[in-house]
């Protein structure tokens, strides 16, 4: 037969994981192919010795309690796994599918591990995990040690004198060495300190070289990513990281090995944000932020460090402008904790969103004395918020409003009254006043304002039920694709919203676990992986949640750094037609995942009664 | 008088052509098998699906210049079981011709004779049924070729029609029929099936046998039905 025209190898082709096949893999393949067909609703019985492949249509598989298991779509296979061959297979449409003999299949690809891996490792009809695995190589890539050039580590002793320090790192042309005693790290000398500590205070060069280091300087872990690196030296005014392993030194890291690497400059951005004096210098910085999206996204940064790097330039824009407040209006009367909430706080920004912060003030707070101070603060940071893109908050959640702008023991009292009575005003109020940071001022102060409310989140049940049930409120579009069920809340048949139908459920979800378990992490992928520590949730839900989160985000990322680079304004609603066929496949699994993480919260929140 | 005679008494007649001498092997041995009894489950049944491309309208001035089938058993398709036959016409294209087929008279000059590609549909038909999307065409050029070849006016043929199925089924639910809405194209739409970009007789007879599929899932239990529900 002529194989070669039919359009079932072009079909199987540009199929997972028959992508890596060959041709001649391909002709043999479709010889055995047998095709079938089932109208809509029709129970599929399953042979355990073939594997199927739906080739157009849609088919719903439902594990014994009848729960939704996965919805499979084209080019998706299913009777792979013995454990699944078990669930009920439904056609959800009128459905055409490729039925292929297990055996022949594993034998003609036995040479192909990423074929087996794929049905291996799909466990929930997903192959995220399998995507997960390419993607684990590449992060050990990105790892501060990877970075730093192997050979920079010259360790000495403090007794060694100056004059010896300064021949062996012009010798060996470094820029630092490392002072230890045994494998103890005690400082770091760079070549900055031969200028103001020997050169400009006349030291006798025999001294020994513990009279000019640093001592106890910071260091990173050699796991850490280089954009984790670049920010700490950014924050920390340094351009020197001892790397430690094992409280170890197995290298150095500097900022020019890290700019080397990164084509991005997100520190660079960080540096200006730092030295600027005006409203107007900080918009023109803010104005590279899409680049940096765009960029970061480009170098195949991971979406993690992306959203990271951009909340670090927002939070640093906030805190300049408070600087600039302070040195407008003189030193603050009394101590005060500018907080910011969402996005921003949990470091997981990725465009300009708009502002949500608040004040809180000491105890000490007297209206009449300091008001006016604390007014025109606000007035000032939220006015050059706005000039830099984060727009005034729609929702008046801003310092500039008074009722946000309080003493401690006024905003303990806002807490026990959204605790004690849930209601949906409180309920709102709630999810965005428990993702705070503080990013400037006393930190203590929202430690000292939340150290009870957690206490109280913790114990108050049904102030947990109508949490979760407010998590409910965004559902993931699992029909979205093809129509399979019809969204509950009629979405737009042409874009998808990923951040209120992909990113929210989660976020909110992990909000939820996290205040009824008093785990204090902001992040939402901090927090899942604090709750999986304390068993608050299994080790393969919370790993699945955050492949499904981080990928959902990378899709948005994608999305927005495409509309940067078009010069179009950004948002959070994606065409389907841009997204591929693999990643819609992706895409269904990851919200897939997230639909059982949320029913399973409404049964353990028992939200139904509410 | 010979096709009453077949439509009357196929057996008989069957027997009286098998008393010919001039068969071929392979026709000798189709007409050795009784036609498929009409009582006999669907499921049991292998089906052969037929597509032709051909020059023109009518068999007895224009030719067949090829052949796609495939073969369906236990209702599913076997992909392996799909043949593409060129035929030699022994004569040019028209311009219209290639423009339809996309074949040209080099791809045809190595095809077969007719005589050879008659063989080998008798050899896949026996024991099968054959299914095509308005048969008139297969029906007729299937017949003038064995006309031409054994002088055999009206070979014996279980035949199903996938558009006289779907016609039927309009005619039962709806009363009326768009003609439009009866080509395969907008039948296969109709019934979830994948749009193919490729139109060869092989894809055709593909697509025909998937429509053939979805058409029997939808009458209710493959189990039940009879081939004499079908015709």
């Amino acid at each position: 037969m002529d194989i070669e025209a039919l359009e079932v190898i072009d079909f199987l082709k540009s199929t997972l994981p028959l992508d890596s096949a060959t041709t001649a893999q391909l002709e043999s393949l479709v010889k055995e192919i047998q095709i079938g067909y089932r109208k809509r609703k029709h129970v599929l019985t399953l042979k355990p010795n073939f594997l199927y492949l739906v080739r157009k249509g849609a088919v719903l598989i439902e594990d014994e309690n009848e729960q939704l298991f996965s919805i499979l779509g084209e080019r998706q296979w299913f009777g792979y796994n013995a454990q699944l061959v078990l669930y009920s297979h439904s056609c959800q449409e009128d459905t055409l599918y490729y039925k292929i003999p297990k055996k022949l299949f594993f034998e003609l690809f036995s040479q192909q591990s990423s074929v087996h891996h794929f049905f291996v490792d799909a466990g929930l009809e997903s192959s995220i995990k399998v995507q997960n695995i390419v993607k684990q190589n590449s992060l050990l890539d990105n790892s501060v040690l990877s970075m730093s050039r192997a050979n920079d580590a010259y360790t000495i002793d403090p007794s060694t004198s100056i004059r010896d320090v300064a021949q062996l790192m012009s010798s060996k042309n470094v820029t630092s060495v490392v002072v230890t005693e045994g494998t103890t790290l005690r400082g770091i000398v760079t070549d900055r300190a031969f200028c103001t500590k020997v050169a400009a205070t006349g030291l006798d060069v025999s001294s020994p070289v513990s009279d000019i280091m640093t001592t106890n300087p910071i260091s990173i872990a050699h796991y850490k990513s280089g954009v984790e690196a670049m920010l700490l030296m950014a924050n920390s005014h340094i351009r020197h990281l001892p790397i430690l392993k094992n409280n170890q030194v197995v290298g150095v890291v500097t900022a020019a090995d890290l700019l080397r690497k990164q084509s991005h400059n997100v520190v660079f951005l960080i540096n200006e944000v730092l030295v600027s004096e005006t409203v107007g210098e900080l918009k023109k910085i803010s104005q590279q932020v899409p680049l940096l999206l765009q960029h970061s996204f480009e170098s195949n940064m991971d979406e993690h460090d992306i959203t990271y790097s951009i909340s670090s330039v927002g939070r640093s824009i906030n805190q300049q402008l408070l600087k600039q407040a302070e040195a407008l209006l003189g030193e603050p009367p009394i101590a005060y904790a500018w907080v910011v909430a969402g996005s921003l706080a949990r470091s997981e920004q990725i465009a300009h969103t708009d502002q949500d912060n608040l004040l809180i003030l000491s105890d000490d707070y007297d209206e009449k004395l300091h008001g006016e101070y604390f007014s025109k603060l606000s007035a000032y940071v939220s006015d050059g918020l706005d000039e830099c893109g984060y727009v005034y908050c729609p929702g008046d959640v801003m310092a500039t409003n008074p009722k946000w702008r309080q003493p401690v023991s006024v905003w303990r009292s806002y807490y026990n009254s959204w605790i004690s009575s849930p209601d949906p005003k409180a309920l709102m109020y709630a999810s965005i006043f428990f993702d705070l940071k503080c990013i400037y001022g006393s930190p203590e102060l929202l430690d000292d304002m939340l150290s009870g409310v957690l206490n109280n989140t913790q114990k108050n049940t049904i102030f947990q039920s109508h949490m979760a049930h407010n998590a409910e409120h965004y559902t993931p579009p699992l029909g979205f694709f093809r129509n399979f069920i019809v969204d509950r809340h009629g979405a737009d048949a042409k874009t998808l919203d990923l951040k209120r139908k992909g990113v929210v459920p989660i976020v909110d979800f992990s909000r939820v676990y996290a205040l009824s378990h008093g785990v204090r992490a902001i992040n939402t992928q901090d927090r899942l992986r604090e709750l999986m520590d304390i068993h608050a949730l299994s080790q393969s839900g919370v790993s699945d949640l955050i492949e499904a989160y981080k990928f959902i985000n990378l899709v948005r990322i994608e999305h927005q750094s495409r509309q940067i680079k078009n010069g179009q304004s950004i948002d959070n609603f994606v065409p389907t037609k841009e997204i591929s066929s693999l990643d819609q496949k992706h895409l269904k699994d990851a919200f897939g995942i997230v639909s059982n993480m949320q029913s399973a919260m409404s049964s353990q929140y028992q939200t139904s009664i509410l | 008088m010979k096709k009453l005679a077949y439509y009357l008494f196929p057996k008989y007649y069957q027997k009286t052509l098998l008393l010919r001498s001039n068969l071929s092997p392979a026709l000798r041995n189709y007409l050795l098998k009784p036609l498929i009894n009409k009582k006999m489950l669907i499921k049991d049944i292998e089906f052969l699906v037929l597509d032709f491309e051909t020059t023109g309208l009518n068999p007895a001035k224009e030719k067949i210049i090829s052949m796609g089938y495939t073969v369906i058993k236990d209702m599913h398709l076997l992909a392996a079981s799909s043949q593409h036959l060129l035929i030699n016409p022994e004569q040019s294209l028209t311009e219209e011709n290639v423009s339809i087929h996309q074949l040209t008279d080099d791809d045809l000059s190595q095809g077969i004779g007719l005589n050879d590609a008659m063989d080998k549909l008798f050899s896949e038909m026996n024991n099968r049924v054959v299914i095509a999307h308005f048969d008139n065409i297969e029906k007729r050029f299937i017949n003038c070729a064995c006309q031409k070849l054994y002088k055999i006016n009206c070979l014996p043929m279980r035949m199903l029609d996938t558009l006289k199925i779907e016609n039927r089924k309009m005619m039962n639910t709806k009363g009326y029929i768009q003609p439009e809405s009866l080509r395969l194209f907008s039948l296969r739409e109709k019934y979830n099936l994948p749009r193919y970009k490729a139109h060869n007789a092989m894809q055709d007879a593909i697509s025909t046998a998937e429509l053939f599929l979805a058409q029997v899932s939808h009458m209710g239990d493959a189990n039940t039905i009879e081939l004499k529900d079908l015709i």
